[in-house]
């Protein structure tokens, strides 16, 4: 990093908020997944969205690709090239304005989303968005670009759904806010006003199109009521008719499968769901009754609901399983190469069985490589399922490390072309997926091309590297 | 490389990033350098991404990796969010030990080390004052059932602790002697990394302790309670044969056999748990016992209390190279106190007690601010 660019930088953010210190900057490379990255030259914190503007101003004139960074809580790569600029936007953390009869809060891309929804909690409401998607301390931000999935969206549905306003830089430094509050004086009460939807052109785009710096969602006050239910199923098909009948009969606020992966503790059986039902005390017992007559209509054994219970109260995965994180966790070195995507309902029949004969087929190899299989779960959308493959691999070991990469890419190429289309993308899954969808991604690069015409934000996280990289 | 130990758990990283924030109570974040200097390689997923580009050989130990490591206040609010329950303190104890054994220990801490060396005490007082607090010398240096172990910071800086610790134990009837020959306990040199110092101040301690006969060891020093009860048996390699508590630990106890009363003293009071006492050693319950005894006191609880306690700043010598760290945290602290309406603020540390002293100072406040030892001793 030239001290050029690192003075620019810092008179812009202030020189507390910029480093080019190799201590810092090694911090800023991976998320939580597989993928290797550059270490960046330098790292800078905007603390307002005039700084995040200037920072891609300056970007542009010294050709210096910039990464936006949140907390980095995906599995999906973060793409950061060696020496260039990574944005981390954490400083951009206010809950900057609350509405609770409209219900809407705008909140700065840099707030921890399950932070402003506790705050959210002290004034009888939740976020709309039902879960951050990423782990516990994931960004509003970059909850939002991700388009993440969210941990209850059965009824409730995803991310971009609740979003209803941005405040966006776009590449060149123009900042735009979208939706009915793009009128100034305007307020942020719907998404679908003043033409396009331009807030969805930014859901789940990755960042390559701007940088998200605040984000107004959707509030819903706290449901009076929550139960919780839990079933076996000795056959995985059976499990999915039942989940089948749940999303029909609209039986659950949320519904789990689990359909591969250690056993929930205690428990026998091919298969399980973890009902959720939220709403006021009749309807929600109404609607577990239904889910009973449905689950045991389909064999299924109602079980202990109380790891439903924990999952939902603690947003904890492991507890899926009957089990607390620690003991899940601890211990092991492993990191997940996660393939995951949505499909129909009555087609997790055949993703699955396509993943355990897939599985049996590698036994070998997955032996050598010490290869575990965390989880493969699914949670079902309004309309469909979002099935989770999720495989460890010990990265102590660069054999294993490297297998668990191609891993990804064999069980990524078995699904996508078996109908499965990818919740997450990023770094690591875009190459995997994007050459096989022909004129959108065309599209895609048209809009990236456009937009930031010296390719200098977040370049080849979803098409291929160019311009300032 | 001391830090090779760890491998496994530094591996283990998940970097979820919950060492970061306490999401549950609002947008808190837990740790005082990360939230004072921002980057990432302050807070605890920096310094495991650190530790293991040490390890890969993708980073070389020398001065700015110190600075990081000697920014933490080792308050252990990292550790106790940790999603897999990593050993964090204990990785960082090893990568400061590996900063010692390079030469790269911040110079104003290996001051306060040669002091601990030459005088018995951090802050290179003489060893003449160290009693210069007591109101006789008929305790000193005697054979009791109870020692009173006063530590460094109560016998040269906050002597009022030393002084309420002493008339507790004398209201409650106690048969006590203090050391004549006390020194630092080690626990500061631990923290710094540098083991075999600590260990000649933790057996010189031991013998000290041994040959005064004590059976039980009181101390109003969470500091030199979590050497007694964790470090010293681990340096020494040995069960320790006499028993170590909190001064608000003995009283609680006191209180359980019915052998104390309290005056009355009407006051609402808020109390702030030391990282050390409290995650550290996992004494909640005692202090708040104690005080609450007394009747018409009300304790009012900040918004994070218990193992979501918020550090003060003061820990880990801290302040001796990022004050920037030990003042921020303070205020922070300070404000959230002071957010309770409590008339006094109480804590049992004498680290966490200066910390408020200089954040009211800074503040203007009148709210009172005491040691547990304090507050007692006023009403016993």
């Amino acid at each position: 990093m030239c001290n050029e660019l690192r003075g620019a930088l810092a008179e812009i953010v202030g020189d507390a908020h910029v480093s080019d210190a190799l201590v810092d900057r090694i911090c800023y490379t991976r998320d939580c997944g597989p993928d290797r990255a550059g270490i960046p030259g330098a790292v800078v914190r905007p603390g307002t969205t005039d700084e995040v503007a200037e920072v891609l101003r300056l970007a542009n004139r010294m050709h210096v690709p910039v990464f936006v960074r949140g907390r980095a809580t995906a599995f999906l790569g973060t793409g950061v090239q060696t020496d260039s600029i990574v944005m981390e936007t954490t400083r951009l953390d206010r809950v900057e304005e609350v509405d609770t009869r409209a219900n809407w809060v705008k909140v700065g891309a840099g707030a921890i989303w399950h932070s402003v929804d506790a705050d959210m909690h002290c004034l009888g409401r939740e976020l709309a968005v039902p879960g951050g998607g990423g782990l516990f301390s994931c960004t509003v931000g970059g909850s939002v670009a991700l388009n993440a999935i969210p941990h209850g969206m059965t009824e409730y549905g995803m991310t971009g759904d609740h979003v209803l306003s941005l405040d966006v830089v776009l590449p060149n430094g123009d900042v735009i806010r979208t939706g009915s509050a793009a009128n100034p004086g305007a307020e942020p009460v719907e998404r679908y006003a003043n033409g396009p939807d331009l807030t969805g052109l930014f859901m789940g785009s990755y960042g390559i199109l701007g940088v998200i710096t605040s984000v107004v969602y959707r509030l819903r006050r706290i449901p009076e009521a929550e139960a919780f239910a839990m079933y076996a199923f000795d056959d995985y098909c059976e499990a999915v008719d039942a989940a089948c009948g749940v999303q029909t009969q609209e039986a659950a606020t949320f519904l789990v499968g689990l359909f591969g992966g250690p056993r929930p503790t205690g428990m026998e059986g091919d298969a399980f769901l973890h009902v959720i039902a939220r709403g006021d005390s009749s309807s929600t017992a109404q609607r577990l009754a239904k889910a009973k007559a449905v689950c045991e209509s389909s064999g299924g054994r109602p079980v202990s609901p109380e790891c439903t219970r924990n999952y939902w109260q603690e947003h904890m995965y492991s507890w899926l399983r009957n089990t607390a994180p620690g003991p899940y966790y601890s211990d092991r070195p492993y990191f997940c190469p996660e393939v995951a995507g949505f499909v129909s309902t009555q087609g997790l029949k055949r993703a699955v069985r396509l993943f355990r004969e897939f599985v049996r087929e590698q036994e070998e190899e997955f032996e050598r490589f010490g290869i575990r299989i965390k989880g493969v779960d699914t949670y079902f959308s309004r309309n469909g399922a979002f099935l989770w493959i999720d495989t460890l691999y010990d990265e102590r070991r660069d054999d294993a490390w490297e297998f668990g990469l191609e891993l990804r890419a064999r069980i990524a190429g078995l699904m996508f072309s078996e109908g499965m289309s990818p919740g997450g993308i990023g770094a690591g899954v875009s190459p995997l997926i994007m050459p096989r969808l022909g004129a959108y991604t065309g599209l895609v690069r048209t809009l990236k091309t456009a937009l930031d015409p010296m390719n200098i934000l977040n370049p080849g996280i979803l098409v291929e590297q160019g311009g300032a990289s | 490389m001391t830090l090779g130990k760890r491998k496994d758990h530094v591996y283990s990283c998940l970097r979820c990033g919950f060492c970061f924030d306490l999401p549950a109570e609002g947008n808190r974040r837990i740790c005082p350098p990360y939230i004072t200097h921002g980057f990432e390689s302050y807070g605890a997923r920096g310094k495991l991404v650190m530790a293991r580009a040490l390890l890969d050989g993708a980073l070389e130990l020398d001065a700015s990796v110190a600075e990081r490591l000697y920014a933490c206040t080792e308050c252990g609010a990292c550790e106790a969010q940790c999603f897999k329950y990593l050993p964090l303190g204990a990785i960082y104890r090893a990568m400061k030990m590996d900063v010692v054994e390079q030469g790269f220990l911040p110079t104003p801490l290996g001051g306060v080390a040669e002091a601990i060396g030459t005088y018995g005490n951090p802050y290179g007082k003489s060893v003449e004052a160290r009693h210069a607090w007591l109101p006789g010398n008929h305790r000193l240096g005697g054979k009791a059932k109870v020692l009173l172990f006063v530590g460094c910071t109560p016998s040269y800086l906050r002597r009022g602790i030393a002084r309420s610790a002493y008339r507790v134990l004398e209201a409650l009837g106690t048969d006590f002697s203090i050391l004549d020959e006390e020194g630092c306990c080690g626990h500061p040199l631990l923290s710094m990394g540098l083991v075999s110092g600590a260990r000649a101040a933790a057996q010189s301690t031991f013998e000290a302790v041994e040959r005064a006969g004590a059976e039980v060891v009181v101390t109003p020093c969470p500091g030199c309670l979590r050497t007694f009860r964790e470090e010293m048996p681990q340096l020494l390699n040995r069960v320790l044969p006499f028993e170590t508590v909190h001064l608000a630990e003995y009283l609680a106890s006191e209180l359980e056999h019915h052998r104390v009363r309290f005056r009355r003293k009407s006051s609402v009071v808020t109390y702030h748990d030391p990282c050390n006492l409290g995650r550290g050693l996992g004494v909640y319950d005692a202090p708040r016992r104690a005080v609450t005894a007394v009747p018409s006191v009300r304790l009012v609880e900040m918004s994070r209390a218990g193992e979501a306690s918020f550090c003060c700043g003061h820990g880990g010598f801290v302040r001796a190279v990022h004050l920037d760290v030990a003042k921020e945290s303070a205020a922070d602290r300070w404000a959230e106190a002071i957010d309770t309406k409590a008339e006094c603020v109480l804590s049992a540390c004498p680290a966490c007690n200066t910390a408020f002293l200089e954040a009211r100072a800074a503040t203007g406040s009148q709210v009172e601010v005491l040691d547990i030892a304090e507050f007692l001793a006023g009403v016993v």
